[in-house]
């Protein structure tokens, strides 16, 4: 490619050509969210020129006006506990299946494995409306209970779960037992305190399906019921797709919990993810 | 006082198991502690799986199956039909996927390489440059897609403004029957290749470095050390790369719900060129509300990804190198 | 107030016995040290006693109580683990008080146990710190204080000092029998280091492929070994063993050892018991350090020409390997100095001193 020569400032300039392909990338993709940001801030006229105006004008007036367009508190709440019930629900199903299947011999446990296994292959879309059949029959929808449970298990976190607890050493669990504890109080005061990362990432990742999730509750909810934040924003679009300003704000709303919780975790978060490609 | 040294002695007749943690247990603690588990994907997993092969039998009443009317396989011909659309749908589908892989790979395997840590440790652009690409992959899609609504927009939207900055004609995206489905697939590109990338960088992670150098000395260009160095340690997480892709790809909903109009009938416009299985499925059981019609387009789904998994599998078991 | 019993207890792992139809009692305030090679039951005969692991057969009994099928948490004994197995997310002061909370004891009396037993132990200090950061002999004490806060029954105790150097070991060994004299509780010890069971123990169990060879104190141990198992396992390096064929010089029992013979005087206690016995041959042991080397024979004693094949000085001591015949070797004990290898010795001893072992249940005569 280079002849010897000119190596040395050859590869000076390979790196600022990528440091500087960098900057572009990462410009490029958080583009949108500025743009969004531009909108949700722009006075009337700025909103639709051409070509569009991509310097903020820090009119807040459209942040004050999405709240009258929906009961977004409402939402917010839904999601909040939709999420929060969820999280509570995946670790307390992972941690007691994954103890089991670590640390306690039963008969039947390989089959278990093998269910939970073949669970992994089943694509939530095929099944949607089998799914929508038992929720109703469940007298599940329309409700906040019925975005919970078909989320309420998560084979990935009870294999999390397993994995962690098989690399506890035995010895923990005679300790304990000698200094008198039952299998939950180990559970509690042992176990679970030292899968943390465990606990961490099973949050992360139920927090992030959770609070995205879209196509269950939009076919579920009716009304305002149990309506979260998602399939509200679905519905402002739907209807105002002309307030352009308001439904950047909007978006950004919903958008805001995600952020926050990138900016304090990114690390434990993006490992989260990769680890759960590799099941 | 005084034992002699035993020969061995033989096994008692009832053979012990491995080291039991709770004795004497009136009831069976494994199950009981699996059971939270097994319930919730009975429910929601396993039932829904057989559930949906019935429900496709049925011209299904919500009320149950006495109230639902036996059809046999007519939903099954039905989908054969070309008026039913379900056929176009596959193919709006196989269009969407058969982009959808090959780009996030390409892309995510290039940006991979490009935030790459050089030095041992990372760099602080390297680090804020990985961060945004992966953040679009965990927004929900509803809310960005609304974004990417607004720079689709023909008028005044930051995609043809671009165009127009590059001396190129003006397109109608959403409004168009080629452009909407592009659109979608660059919304989904942004949304999800970061996903990509990090499936990219471990697997890159695991190339030696002295390798790499040692074909630089020898004189290989970068592409063709890329090829024949790297792409071996590559296509055990490639393998996974093209089969989570399409999975995902095939389940995709929110985002071409959203962009292609689903408020005002389910989404797929315009004129069903972006009605994907997954719309036309939605549309079929939501908007339409034939239950039964809609679970047979779901079995099929199920197959078509249980199938496309297995020959990727097959497939890849032969071209992957280190396994 | 307490005491352990197995009662015919046996223990099997599948097709393996790892203990087999053990009786034995732990008496109160005894150091009862179980003893033996690695894999030969040991750790799970405690185990058993704790209540970690369900015995195959038989039955455990604390003090009058058929405690077999008690769960630990109700017999009320204490562990001390191999490798203390310290809960590594609690602080030092959290290990110690994680039984007591269990047991709902008041936050003071909990304090108070607490400070109790880490001041006996000198662990004052570290209380607030982690597992992972306090070294093997700090780690060593919590586990050993994490036993003393709920003042058990009983000691369990699974090779305690193996994680340890050399010299923290030996300070360790001494620490602990002050304490067990301090606390005058029952503990069972498990070791497989002779050391530390003739230092620490009331009696020593000595096992063998899941079986108890002998129960005795250290003394009867060392002097008085039943079978060439315990002979051997005890003492560094282990007895001598020869064998030997009885033949008569004069009328008086003598042994031939090789190509030579030992003249015996009369009256030792196992002499009935080789002459009577149906075989002429016998195993002949004899301890390293009862074993002098001269460069001349001694009057009065039996003595066996030798030579030196080598020396190991030790400073305060020599180790010389003798050979006796080319596949019948020796070795000796001495404060003397040998500098010199491949010379002709004379090896003596006191034959009060030879232990004789049947040749093919290696048991001892004088045990029989
Ligand atoms: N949980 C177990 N499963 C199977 N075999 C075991 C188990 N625990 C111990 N054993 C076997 O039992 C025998 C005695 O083991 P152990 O009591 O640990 O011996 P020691 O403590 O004297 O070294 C060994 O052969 C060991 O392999
Ligand atoms: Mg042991």
């Amino acid at each position: 490619m280079t002849n010897t020569a000119a190596r040395p400032s050859g590869r000076l300039v390979r790196r600022w050509a990528r440091f500087a392909l960098m900057a572009v990338v990462a410009a490029a993709f958080l583009l949108p969210f500025y743009w969004a940001l531009v909108l949700s801030v722009a006075t009337r006229a700025n909103v639709f020129t051409m070509p569009p105006d991509l310097v903020p004008s820090w009119d807040f007036i459209s942040w004050a006006r999405v709240f009258t367009l929906a009961p977004w508190g409402l939402y917010f709440l839904h999601s909040v506990i939709i999420t929060g019930a969820t999280i509570i629900a995946v670790l307390v199903t992972g941690v007691l299946a994954g103890y089991a299947l670590a640390e306690v011999p039963f008969r039947g446990r390989e089959v278990v494995m093998g269910v939970l296994l073949a669970g992994l292959m089943v694509p939530p879309e095929a099944i949607l409306i089998p799914n929508y059949v038992v929720a109703y029959h469940l007298h599940l929808l329309n409700s906040l209970a019925g975005q919970v449970v078909p989320f309420g298990a998560n084979v990935f976190a009870v294999f999390l779960f397993r994995q962690f607890f098989k690399t506890l050493p035995v010895e923990l669990w005679d300790a304990s037992r000698m200094d008198g504890a039952r299998w939950w109080q180990y559970l509690r005061h042992i176990a679970v305190p030292l899968a943390r990362p465990v606990v961490m990432t099973v949050t992360l990742l139920t927090f992030v399906a959770q609070w995205s999730q879209f196509q269950w509750p939009l076919i579920i909810t009716q009304g305002n019921g149990a309506r979260p934040v998602e399939v509200a924003l679905s519905y402002l679009q739907g209807f105002d797709g002309s307030h352009w300003r308001e439904l950047a704000a909007a978006s950004l709303l919903t958008l805001a919990p995600i952020f926050v919780v990138f900016l304090l975790t990114q690390r434990h978060l993006i490992s989260s993810v990769a680890g759960r490609a590799q099941i | 006082m005084v034992e002699t040294v035993p020969s061995q002695p033989s096994p008692p007749p009832v053979a012990i198991g491995p080291r039991a943690p709770v004795r004497r247990r009136s009831f069976n603690l494994g199950w009981a502690l699996v059971l939270p588990a097994l319930a919730f994907l009975a429910l929601f997993t396993y039932l829904p799986a057989v559930l949906v092969a019935a429900i496709s039998l049925f011209q299904w009443n919500l009320a149950g199956f006495s109230s639902s009317h036996w059809v046999g396989l007519q939903h099954y011909a039905q989908l054969l039909n070309p008026i039913s659309g379900f056929l176009q749908s596959l193919t709006v589908t196989a269009y969407y996927v058969g982009m959808m892989v090959p780009l996030s790979i390409a892309l995510g395997l290039g940006l991979a390489w490009l935030v790459k840590n050089r030095g041992p440790r990372l760099t602080a652009w390297e680090t804020f440059t990985r961060s945004a690409v992966f953040l679009p992959y965990i927004t929900p899609a509803i809310a960005t897609s609304i974004i990417w609504i607004f720079i689709f927009n023909p008028q005044f939207g930051l995609a043809n403004a671009v165009l127009s900055a590059l001396h190129l004609p003006a397109l109608g995206w959403l409004t168009s029957t080629t452009w909407a489905l592009p659109a979608v697939m660059i919304n989904n590109l942004w949304h999800n290749v970061g996903f990509m990338v990090i499936l990219f960088l471990a697997a890159l992670s695991n190339v030696p470095q002295d390798v790499v150098e040692a074909a630089w000395m020898d004189g290989a260009n970068g592409a063709v050390a890329f090829w024949h160095i790297i792409r071996p340690h590559l296509s055990p997480v490639m393998l996974l790369a093209v089969i989570l892709g399409t999975i995902q790809a095939m389940q995709t909903f929110g985002s071409i719900y959203q962009m292609t109009g689903g408020q005002f009938g389910g989404g797929g416009g315009p004129l069903n060129s972006t009605t994907t299985t997954a719309i036309y499925l939605y549309k079929s059981a939501f908007v339409y509300f034939h239950y039964g019609y809609g679970a047979a387009v779901g079995v099929v789904l199920f197959l078509v990804m249980l199938g496309v998994a297995l020959a990727q599998k097959k497939i890849g078991e032969r071209h992957t190198f280190y396994r | 107030m307490a005491q352990i019993e197995w009662d015919h207890v046996s223990k099997w792992f599948g097709p393996v016995a790892a203990v087999h139809n053990i009786s034995l009692v732990a008496r109160d305030h005894e150091f009862l040290v179980l003893l033996g090679p690695s894999g030969c039951g040991k750790t799970t005969t405690l185990r058993m006693a704790a209540g970690l692991e369900d015995p195959t057969s038989g039955r455990l009994l604390l003090g009058e109580r058929d405690v077999t099928h008690v769960e630990p948490r109700d017999r009320d004994l204490a562990m001390v683990f191999q490798n203390y197995a310290l809960y590594p997310h609690m602080t030092v002061y959290d290990n110690l008080a994680f039984g007591l909370k269990l047991r709902k004891t008041s936050p003071q009396a909990v304090r108070r146990a607490v400070e109790d037993a880490a001041a006996r132990l000198g662990l004052e200090s570290l209380l607030a710190r982690r597992p992972r950061e306090l070294s093997g002999g700090q780690r060593q004490r919590v586990a050993l204080g994490r036993a003393m806060v709920r003042q058990p029954q009983a000691f369990l105790m699974d090779e305690p000092l193996s994680n340890l150097d050399a010299t923290l070991r030996a300070e360790t060994r001494v620490q602990l029998k002050a304490l067990h004299a301090q606390l005058a509780t029952t503990i069972v010890y498990v070791t497989h280091d002779q050391v530390e069971a003739m230092t620490l123990a009331t009696r020593i169990v000595v096992m063998n492929g899941g079986v108890i060879q002998q129960v005795g104190t250290p003394d009867a141990i060392y002097d008085r070994p039943v079978n060439q198992f315990v002979a051997h396992f005890i003492g560094t390096p282990g007895m001598n063993m020869l064998p030997v064929l009885w033949g008569r010089v004069d009328g008086a029992l003598a042994a031939i050892v090789g190509s030579q013979r030992l003249p015996l005087p009369p009256g030792l206690p196992w002499m009935r018991a080789a002459e009577s016995a149906v075989s002429h041959a016998a195993t002949v042991g004899v301890r390293p350090e009862h074993l002098r080397v001269a460069a001349a024979p001694e009057t009065g004693t039996p003595s066996l020409k030798a030579r030196i094949r080598l020396v190991e000085p030790m400073g305060h001591e020599t180790l010389v390997h003798l050979d006796l015949d080319p596949d019948l070797t020796l070795v000796a004990r001495t404060p003397d100095r040998w500098p010199h290898s491949n010379i002709p010795v004379w090896v003596s001893f006191d034959p009060r001193h030879l232990h004789v072992f049947d040749p093919v249940s290696q048991v001892a005569y004088e045990a029989v």
